[in-house]
């Protein structure tokens, strides 16, 4: 029996055994104050459990189907091709071209003669 | 645009900042019910069953956030006729520097990864996540050594990135960000890949590698 089917058994049987508890006797039979009130609290403890079982069912119908998901689906990635890219020139009305300007250390060419002088 | 950020090294801080980036992906999923663009096999899923679905692909869709917005501008840039030319001639003059004053341009960028669904290993479809970058470049100094780019001088960048999943935009914003602080050079970042480098300098480059040491000298003066 999975999960879900347990949910749903133990859902029932709650809603079952309340009722039988619940409802001792007809509106029509109360002979006195407190069997209509017995009906009364009967009734709602009723609703309640029935709201109980059906949120429990709900919820455990959620878990099964998003578990069958995790369970079952996967996605696989597969390899990203390189960027598609592209390059256009945007320049405003006035602004000069793309430019570069080049360093570049040239050896030292003079000549450097010490002297060596009397004072 | 956006106000201004001063820093964008990944999509996913450009895109959605310190906001956790599954949750708000998924939920795009769901508002823009992606399940209905997955073919017939999946339509039929409960609520639950596509909200986890949702969650898997906003998982699988987020780790391409890990992309750096800087690699996509250089990506760019790498393809820029006077970036290369600049590379060439240092790479030939070890000892030069080119400093290079790009006019303004607009770079865009597309970046595709292929997904697929499988349910019990079989394919039941597929989806392109897409990542788009359009970036209005303006003002960008650079200094290129060694066929490296060295240093970013100045230079702003308009950015938009888009993310895509399947033709449903998800994600989108624009901001104005500083060059700076999206390309941080470090050592020096290649301009000409190996196999170019080799075709420039067919008798072998005319250094060691692409970093050299200061003290390195060309060993042919190949054409620039």
């Amino acid at each position: 029996m999975t999960a879900m089917s347990r949910i749903r058994w133990t859902a029932g049987l709650a809603v079952l055994l309340a009722s039988c508890a619940a409802v001792p006797a007809r509106a029509d039979d109360c002979s006195s104050a407190q069997d209509c009130g017995n009906v009364v609290r009967g009734t709602g403890v009723l609703a309640i459990v029935l709201a109980i079982a059906l949120g429990a069912a709900a919820v455990g119908n959620s878990l099964h189907r998003s578990s069958w998901v995790l369970q079952h689906l996967r996605l696989k990635a597969g390899q990203p091709g390189p960027p598609h890219v592209d390059l256009q020139d945007n320049r405003p009305r006035g602004e000069p071209p793309t430019h570069s300007v080049r360093l570049e250390p040239q050896p030292v060419c003079r000549v450097v003669v010490l002297d060596e002088a009397e004072p | 645009m956006n106000a201004d950020i001063p820093d964008a090294p990944s999509a996913r801080l450009f895109l959605f900042g310190a906001e956790p980036s599954v949750a708000r992906l998924a939920a795009e999923l769901d508002d823009n019910h992606l399940v209905h663009e997955l073919g017939t096999r999946l339509r039929g899923l409960s609520g639950e069953a596509r909200r986890a679905l949702n969650e898997e692909v906003a998982a699988t869709t987020d780790r391409l956030l890990d992309l750096d917005v800087g690699d996509l501008l250089l990506a760019g840039w790498r393809k820029h006729q006077a970036l290369r030319a600049a590379a060439r001639a240092t790479l030939a003059a070890a000892d030069s520097e080119e400093i290079v004053v790009l006019a303004s341009h607009r770079l865009t960028a597309d970046h595709t990864v292929p997904v697929e669904i499988l349910i019990d290993d079989v394919r039941v479809s597929t989806l392109d996540l897409g990542l788009a970058a359009v970036c209005d470049v303006y003002g960008l100094i650079v200094v290129v050594r060694r066929g490296l780019l060295a240093e970013v001088k100045s230079g702003e960048c308009a950015l938009t990135l888009t993310l895509q999943v399947k033709g449903i935009e998800l994600a989108r914003r624009s901001a104005r960000v500083d060059s700076r602080l999206v390309i941080r050079p470090g050592a020096g970042i290649p301009l000409l890949s190996d196999e170019e480098v080799r075709k420039t300098f067919p008798s072998g480059p005319p250094v060691d590698g692409l970093i050299l040491p200061p003290s390195s000298g060309p060993e042919s003066g190949a054409s620039g």
